[in-house]
């Protein structure tokens, strides 16, 4: 992929450097979702177990919001 | 005539009232003037028309986003005639689903940052960093169009530059969320980029506002 960059007002192709600086900006953000990811997935097992356990709806909410 | 009929809304004659191009030539110390072209009031100070006197937050610069980019450099944001900035990002879309992160300068180490936040569904997804590339995620994106409003602290100062903003995302599963940072070093900076954290961005436009001091 041939990254573009924009200086001020002139767009054009990135330079090597230039494309790695935006490589390494945008370097964790896979694990970053990833992590958020199984947040989001953590939080929806741990409230299917405690209904599982019995607690009702609101229980759990009450509990994990 | 009357005098009446020429110092009213319908008068001829229009004092300071100009474009940017058609300034007074000779002008007097403490002269007024409103710029039809630009909307802006100026002062002259003796030396310079001083648009400073606007109002607290005084445009400094807008640029249009060219297309299909994944970083905007905004050379000449920061000076020393404000201490601190507001950055504002509107309209355009992005390719895909994604964030803006800011990068101060060429600085590409040092920038900390943390942000308190939920998704739309509920479900809290804090975000942090320590010592990375850049300070992530401060604005946000989609095919809808970009969204970023960010308080940069002490840019040009010899100072830790720091930042503060709602990070908000526009996709139906995204996040939103207020927090900050902070850049560990004590550069003066001048310029700052935005920079995609995945896909490009097109249009839309990128405005410098100075605090005034």
């Amino acid at each position: 992929m041939t990254y573009k960059v924009q200086i001020d007002d002139e767009v054009r192709d990135a330079t090597p450097e230039e494309e790695a600086r935006i490589l390494a900006a945008q370097a964790d953000l896979v694990a970053q979702e990833e992590a958020r990811q199984a947040a989001i997935a953590a939080k929806e097992s741990a409230k299917a177990k405690l209904a599982a356990l019995g607690l009702t709806e609101e229980e759990v909410s009450a509990l994990l919001g | 005539m009357p005098f009446s009929s020429v110092i009213g809304a319908s008068s001829v004659i229009r004092p300071g009232v100009c474009t940017s191009t058609t300034r007074p030539t000779v002008p007097y110390e403490g002269q007024l003037i409103y710029e039809t072209d630009t909307d802006r009031v100026a002062a002259y100070n003796g030396s310079a028309w001083d648009y400073t006197h606007s109002s607290g937050l005084v445009l400094i610069s807008s640029t249009t986003i060219g297309n299909a980019v994944s970083s905007v450099t905004v050379s000449d944001a920061f000076s020393s005639t404000y201490d601190n900035y507001r950055i504002i990002v509107s309209g355009g879309a992005g390719s895909t689903a994604g964030g803006l992160g800011i990068q101060m300068g060429a600085t590409t180490t040092g920038y900390y940052y943390a942000v308190l936040r939920i998704t739309y569904a509920g479900v809290a997804t804090n975000t942090f960093g320590a010592n990375l590339a850049n300070w992530r995620d401060v604005g946000g994106f989609n095919t809808g169009g970009l969204g970023l409003s960010a308080d940069i602290i002490a840019p040009n100062l010899a100072k830790n530059t720091f930042y503060f903003s709602n990070q908000v995302g526009n996709e139906t599963f995204s996040v939103a969320g207020a927090g900050g940072g902070y850049l560990a070093n004590t550069t003066q900076y001048t310029a700052f980029s935005l920079i995609t954290s995945t896909g490009t961005i097109t249009g839309g436009t990128i405005k410098v506002y100075g605090y005034k001091n």
